[in-house]
């Protein structure tokens, strides 16, 4: 029957179609407050944004001048107590004024003959990457032996050459991995470094780096692992045409659960610092509808009519939970009058109602694929990271329960979710080398979805999760 | 008539103008225009008037917030009459509760007569539609009043077309009930 010929339809659409009726003052009152601090946040949006950039240039600024500062740096040392006889010469010949503007290319070219007898070898002083000319010390006149054909009256040693020769060997040293001499306090005479044949706990000071053949430092490149994590999740809405009074309902009604997420790692170490981490987690996060009860019917009032099928639903804000066909039991959640009206309307006589105290928990289960980047800011035996990345994830389970007094009961599974998702991740993280291929780490993360998991057009769901990923790193 | 027409709709667009500026007199002019004709809508659509309140303001929000959005084509207000059912429909949507899908109410043959709805007022009908559960009353009304199809209400309500058509007869056959037994009450009364 068409809305024209009926005529319930006609005689309510020519009734109602023009109704008027006058609204409460106060309508225009909440309208008017909504608008004004509609006007503020506008104003402050402009100061936020401000705020913002000037916040990522100095992020960008910062992590360009610790990737700047690489941890290969050079020193210049000898270690033949010969290569002093055979420099002392030269370093006389070169003691000249000519000799002294030894920053300049020309100077730096007459230094190779003496670099066959140094070693380089990298320190993580936090000195850029460069050849380290001890001579660059202001020094005063030696007082050894070897350092006597040091004939300037002033102290001040010119060119390399010189300073190569005023190197003076150091006795070996165990149980340490640099070694110091100085002539006074501030006058840096040597350096030599010695790996150290013990791991020795040494604050500061990296026991378990090896060093290369080429005299630069080595670093475990690959390293494959596994984590586990309790994850406290829950999700942000967005309602397509900014209406937040209906998030406010969810959320009022809805909360985030802790479940737990864990997987196995691959990283790569490019650098010292640098890494890069792939894997597979899988992440079990949700959330639950508190205030949920169950109507147990009898089979003489069945929910519906005779015959009719037995699906039913629950909507909410992140997707819809879709019961089995062969249900007994009516779930039901929130605003308990109202359900009772609901079940009233379709004729049912008698029906048992437990209280309002259960929860309808929503499990969205996920496999992730995460590409992690970590820059080791303190590069030490108990380091510390920041983490940043992003991860394919892909759903495969969406169980809805029925929890009360400690009984869970599957009772169906989340619909209209989308397959594939995106999310962000963000963290920092505590490491500490148990040895020289094992590493245990802490790292508190913070997951944010960058699409909403649900079909919904009117009401997007962003999952997060925040979550303390402890696990092991063997690496080689 | 005409002239009367191009003056009203001029006096629209600068009081339109008025709102993009965020000028709040013209704000409140605009409010006053559509106001009672807008509450009458969210009544239908509401359990009583303190809902039917609510998504008159919130409605309101989003009109001065979306006016840029209208471009000046159609009905202004059909415009905001659109907007008004949408945020009915979107507290619909967050009503939660289990709803069945399906339901196979057998029709029935209309059981009140036209004299019936002759004694009964706008806002009895009202009442009455009030008093229908959610969703037959969003079925009821997106369907015999604004006139969508029962595929556009499917579409909007996340509910199939068969679902629309059942719980629209389940719908028709409470109001007639309720007609019939308004009529008897009141002719007893009486």
């Amino acid at each position: 029957m068409s809305r024209r010929k009926n005529t319930t339809d006609r005689r309510f659409r020519d009734q109602l179609r023009q109704f008027e009726a006058a609204p409460p003052d106060e309508v225009w009152r909440g309208i008017s407050s909504a608008l004004e601090l509609d006007k503020r946040k506008k104003q402050v949006l402009w100061i936020r944004r401000i705020a913002a950039s000037i916040a990522v240039i100095l992020a960008v600024g910062t992590i360009w001048i610790l990737l700047r500062e690489s941890p290969e740096t050079k020193l210049v040392i000898r270690d033949t107590p010969e290569a002093d006889s055979q420099e002392m010469p030269q370093a006389d010949d070169r003691d000249t004024p000519e000799a002294e503007s030894r920053d300049t290319p020309e100077a730096e070219s007459r230094d190779t003959p003496a670099e066959a007898n140094l070693q380089s070898v990298p320190a993580e002083n936090g000195i850029r990457e460069k050849q380290v000319n001890l001579a660059d010390a202001n020094m005063p006149a030696p007082q050894g032996e070897t350092l006597s054909a040091s004939t300037e009256g002033n102290g001040t040693v010119s060119g390399d050459q010189v300073h190569a020769g005023l190197l003076k060997p150091v006795p070996r040293r165990s149980g340490t991995g640099f070694q110091t001499e100085f002539t006074d306090p501030q006058t840096l005479l040597a350096m030599s470094y010695y790996k150290s044949t013990l791991p020795e706990e040494s604050e500061g000071i990296d026991v378990f780096e090896e060093w290369g053949e080429d005299g630069q430092a080595s670093h475990d490149k690959w390293g494959v692992g596994t984590q586990v994590s309790p994850v406290y999740s829950y999700r942000n809405l967005e309602v397509s045409d900014g209406n937040t009074a209906g998030s406010s309902y969810y959320n009022d009604l809805e909360d985030g659960i802790v479940t737990y997420a864990g997987g196995v790692n691959v990283q790569y170490a490019p650098l010292k610092r640098l890494s890069i981490q792939t894997g597979l987690h899988y992440s079990r996060t949700g959330m639950k509808v508190g205030n949920a009860y169950y109507a147990q019917l009898d089979e003489r009032n069945t929910f519906m009519d005779a015959g009719a099928s037995r699906q039913a639903s629950i909507n909410n804000s992140t997707g819809t939970i879709e019961m089995p066909q062969s249900l007994d039991n009516a779930y039901l959640a929130n605003e308990v009058p109202l359900a009772i009206g609901e079940l009233a309307s379709i004729s049912m006589t008698t029906n048992t109602l437990s209280d309002a105290n259960g929860e309808i928990l929503q499990h969205f289960e996920y496999l992730e694929l995460p590409v992690i980047l970590r820059y080791r800011v303190v590069d030490r035996r108990l380091g510390f990271h920041l983490l940043s990345g992003l991860s394919t994830n892909f759903l495969v389970g969406s169980k809805a329960y029925y929890q009360e007094d400690g009984n869970k009961k599957q009772i169906g599974t989340t619909a209209d979710l989308k397959p594939v998702n995106y999310s962000g991740i963000m963290g920092v993280g505590v490491d500490y080398s148990i040895s020289k291929r094992f590493h245990i780490n802490l790292e508190p993360t913070f997951r944010l979805y960058l699409n909403s998991i649900n079909s919904d057009s009117m009401i997007k769901s962003y999952p997060y999760a925040i979550g303390f990923y402890t696990g092991i790193l063997y690496t080689f | 008539m005409q002239i009367l027409t191009e003056f009203l709709v001029d006096e629209l667009n600068n009081i339109i103008n008025g709102c993009l500026k965020g000028n709040r007199k013209c704000q409140e002019q605009l409010y006053t225009m559509f106001s009672t004709r807008m509450y009458g809508l969210c009544l239908q659509y509401a359990d009583n008037q303190d809902d039917a309140a609510d998504i008159l303001q919130e409605g309101f929000i989003k009109v001065f917030r979306k006016l840029e959005q209208f471009r000046g084509k159609g009905s202004f207000e059909g415009w905001i009459r659109r907007i008004m059912i949408n945020t009915a429909l979107e507290r619909y949507r967050s009503q939660v509760r289990m709803y069945p899908l399906t339901d196979n109410t057998v029709k029935k043959e209309d059981m009140v007569y036209e004299e019936v709805f002759e004694k009964l007022s706008a806002t009895d009908l009202v009442r009455l539609v009030q008093d229908l559960s959610p969703r037959y009353r969003m079925v009821f009304n997106l369907y015999a009043i604004e006139g969508y199809s029962h595929k556009e209400i499917s579409e909007m309500m996340g509910i199939t077309v068969g679902t629309s058509k059942s719980n629209l007869s389940r719908a028709r056959d409470i109001l007639q009930q309720k007609v019939k037994q308004y009529f008897d009450t009141s002719e007893h009364i009486s």
